[in-house]
């Protein structure tokens, strides 16, 4: 399963936010994705999940036409976690967990045995076993943000698409992420993820794109892609790469006057 | 009234017990729980019963603080110091919610067995409150039905009641007079399957609809049916047609408001489509509100308002067989689409966007939706007249009692709300001499009751 965007043009209708983007996820990759705030990254996320329509080019799902899918398969194909949001109603985190079975359902009927079978077993990898009944929309922004990704696996789909899974995470969490969006990698899952932090791109990612202004400026290996120059056209401050260990790098904003 | 000593006051020092909710509500008699409590709390097991047993129990720690700040007025050199800011500590610690521990989230951990079992326990525990709620859902509307037959100003026996069914059910004589028969199977027994059937119908119409905008605060007639159903009914009357034309009338009234709504909304390409579409329907309903205002204006005051207003204040005083024969298809048609449909408006309650990531056509299912719970509202409203008020706090009760997942809150919403236009319509018809109107009497009842659940449970919108 491979999911691509080929020349693509994004945005709402009457108000384009970009285009010319190209890329691919495959199976066990992680792509990240970099980009100042509104330079859509979101946007190019939904589009890429069939939730905008494109306004040009075109995304490829397999061999189909995104667009000439169904919803339900497409649902069946790339899960998609959402930024964590606060919810509406109280739902327990095993029924929003659960809610991730519903593309395997049958038209009219509700969750067998068996959806329920499978999102405990995406709550127990999580580690979310003891959260299982607590209120989803009075947790914490990290057990929200690891019920989401809960909810994706037990969508059981070859792709992921994450869309900043690491904001508004504490420093812990935001390991905790990490080290399962690496395993599910592992596991020959293909995700793609926007973060802002280059760190975490460095540290997970097989290949890292950036976008700024609609446009994708890079895409490529992270020690290509992600260097002093790049990031000060991205981000507009100074950025040091050190290397603290072998091969693991990290980047230093510089603040004027503090260097 | 318990009398208290100064002394059982003073000795009650409320930083020396332990006033987590689940000690509060006496659940500790498992000892692994209460040896924890021990291990966290020093060496004091916190046995509530025991502390406060000179007071109601579960002892509510407002009371407790007020009894303190009694007792300080009362005897002011008792107590010299600050209850301000002791009230305060006690407050915190009885109401604020203890967080799961940090290290029982890590992912790829081992969790906690004793956690999981308690989060097994909890999900049985909901399964099996659910049905409890649907078990006592339907005794509560079976016992008042009983009950309603056995009620009003002609007197019957609810052994006469039993007689003349079982006759009627199985043949043979019941012996009683022929008025008693008359009045058990034409006047009330219609009366209460149209109060069963409008109470249920408002009631899961509005869990959908709840469901379906995202907001515990809708009602369903957000998108006008009630006043389509209204204008259709009024307009009926005005013009003196027969009883039936009236109600077929206000049926067809709903349906057409709500797919003017529909359209309008549909029409606009906008992205958030949900907005529209309750800004479309209540624009549509003060516009028909001012048609209806226009017709009573028109209308003869002798014979055509007071039937324009009793109609406007809801009222099952003339259901008769004929109505009960005429709804109950298009209502079974529409709740059976919201049962079969009852997973997917769970997942289209997350938003639009999330429900498609999940795999659902959003947009088509709240057509379909809103088409199935319009024509069970319009065929309530068409036999009742516009009743308030149940279509907003049913739902709202039966999520606080079983969550909010659609599944389980539409059997739970449509037995609640069965039941409670039936008692509402009982006492309508017996509280007063005269009949009251239905939707006076729910309003009555009604808002108190919904002022306390949101003073007392936000649980059901956080």
């Amino acid at each position: 399963m491979k999911l691509e965007a080929r020349e693509l043009a994004f945005g709402y209708p009457g108000h384009p936010v970009g285009r010319g983007v190209s890329l691919a996820l495959q199976a066990g990759e992680i792509v990240c994705l970099l980009g100042p705030n509104g330079g859509g990254k979101t946007t190019l996320f939904k589009t890429l999940l069939g939730l905008l329509p494109a306004q040009g080019g075109e995304v490829l799902l397999g061999d189909a036409a995104l667009s000439a899918l169904p919803r339900r398969e497409v649902a069946r194909r790339i899960g998609y976690v959402p930024q964590a949001h606060a919810g509406y109603f109280p739902y327990t985190v095993r029924e929003v967990v659960l809610m991730g079975r519903t593309a395997h359902l049958p038209a009219f009927a509700g969750p067998s045995r068996r959806d329920r079978e499978a999102a405990d077993a995406a709550i127990e990898r999580l580690g979310l076993a003891p959260l299982a009944e607590a209120v989803y929309t009075r947790s914490s922004g990290g057990e929200r943000q690891l019920a989401l990704i809960a909810r994706a696996l037990a969508q059981d789909t070859p792709l992921l698409v994450m869309d900043e899974p690491t904001a508004s995470l504490d420093f812990g969490n935001q390991a905790r992420v990490l080290e399962q969006v690496m395993a599910l990698a592992d596991a020959g899952i293909g995700i793609l993820l926007s973060t802002h932090d280059p760190d975490h791109a460095f540290l997970a990612a097989d290949r890292v794109a950036l976008l700024s202004g609609g446009r994708m400026c890079a895409l490529g290996k992270p020690e290509d892609v992600l260097t002093a120059a790049s990031l000060h056209a991205l981000y507009g401050v100074e950025v040091a790469i050190a290397e603290v260990s072998a091969g693991r790098r990290v980047a230093v904003p510089g603040i004027r006057g503090h260097r | 009234m318990v009398r208290v000593s100064v002394e059982q006051v003073l000795a009650w020092d409320p930083d020396d017990r332990d006033h987590r909710p689940h000690v509060l509500r006496g659940g500790v008699e498992r000892p692994a729980v209460e040896a924890a409590a021990r291990r966290t709390h020093g060496t004091r097991a916190p046995v509530a019963q025991r502390a406060y047993g000179w007071i109601d129990f579960p002892p509510s720690i407002n009371r407790l603080i007020g009894l303190r700040w009694l007792a300080k007025v009362l005897y002011p050199q008792a107590f010299p110091e600050d209850l301000r800011a002791g009230g305060g500590r006690v407050s915190t610690r009885a109401f604020t919610r203890r967080r799961v521990p940090r290290s029982s989230m890590r992912c790829c951990a081992r969790p906690r067995a004793g956690a999981r079992r308690e989060a097994d326990l909890r999900a049985r525990m909901k399964a099996s409150r659910y049905a409890f709620w649907v078990g006592a859902g339907l005794l509560l509307t079976l016992l008042l039905a009983c009950a309603a037959f056995a009620l009003g100003r002609y007197p019957i026996t609810p052994g006469e009641v039993l007689a003349v069914l079982w006759a009627r059910v199985g043949g043979g004589e019941h012996g009683l007079p022929p008025t008693l028969e008359a009045v058990v199977l034409n006047v009330r027994g219609p009366r209460i399957l149209a109060a069963l059937l409008v109470g249920a119908a408002l009631a899961s119409s509005g869990a959908a609809y709840q469901s379906l905008f995202r907001n515990p605060l809708v009602s369903p007639d957000i998108l006008g049916v009630s006043a389509g159903a209204a204008l259709g009914a009024v307009l009926g009357i005005f013009l003196s047609l027969d009883v039936w034309a009236i109600q077929a009338l206000a049926f067809a009234g709903g349906l057409a408001a709500v797919a003017f709504a529909y359209a309008v909304a549909a029409s606009l390409r906008v992205h958030d489509q949900v907005l529209v579409l309750v800004l479309a329907g209540v624009v549509l309903g003060s516009l028909l509100g001012a048609c209806i205002a226009l017709i009573k204006y028109l209308a003869d005051p002798y014979n055509q308002l007071p039937a324009i207003t009793y109609w406007l204040l809801g009222s099952l005083a003339g259901a008769d067989r004929e109505d009960v024969a005429a709804v109950w298809l298009p209502m079974l048609l529409g709740g059976g689409l919201l049962w079969l449909m009852r997973w997917r408006i769970t997942v289209l309650s997350l938003g639009d966007e999330e429900a498609a990531a999940l795999g659902v056509r959003a947009r088509r299912l709240r057509a379909l939706v809103v088409a199935a719970a319009t024509l069970v509202t319009a065929s309530a409203v068409s036999i009742s007249g516009i009743v308030g008020w149940v279509g907003l706090i049913v739902p709202h009760v039966a999520r606080l009692l079983v969550g909010a997942e659609f599944s389980r809150l539409l059997p739970v919403s449509l037995l609640l709300g069965a039941g409670f236009l039936l008692g509402v319509d009982t006492l309508a018809r017996t509280v007063a001499p005269v009949e009251v109107p239905l939707g006076v009497l729910t309003a009555f009842v009604g808002t108190p009751l919904f002022l306390w659940l949101l003073a007392t449970a936000r649980r059901s919108w956080q």
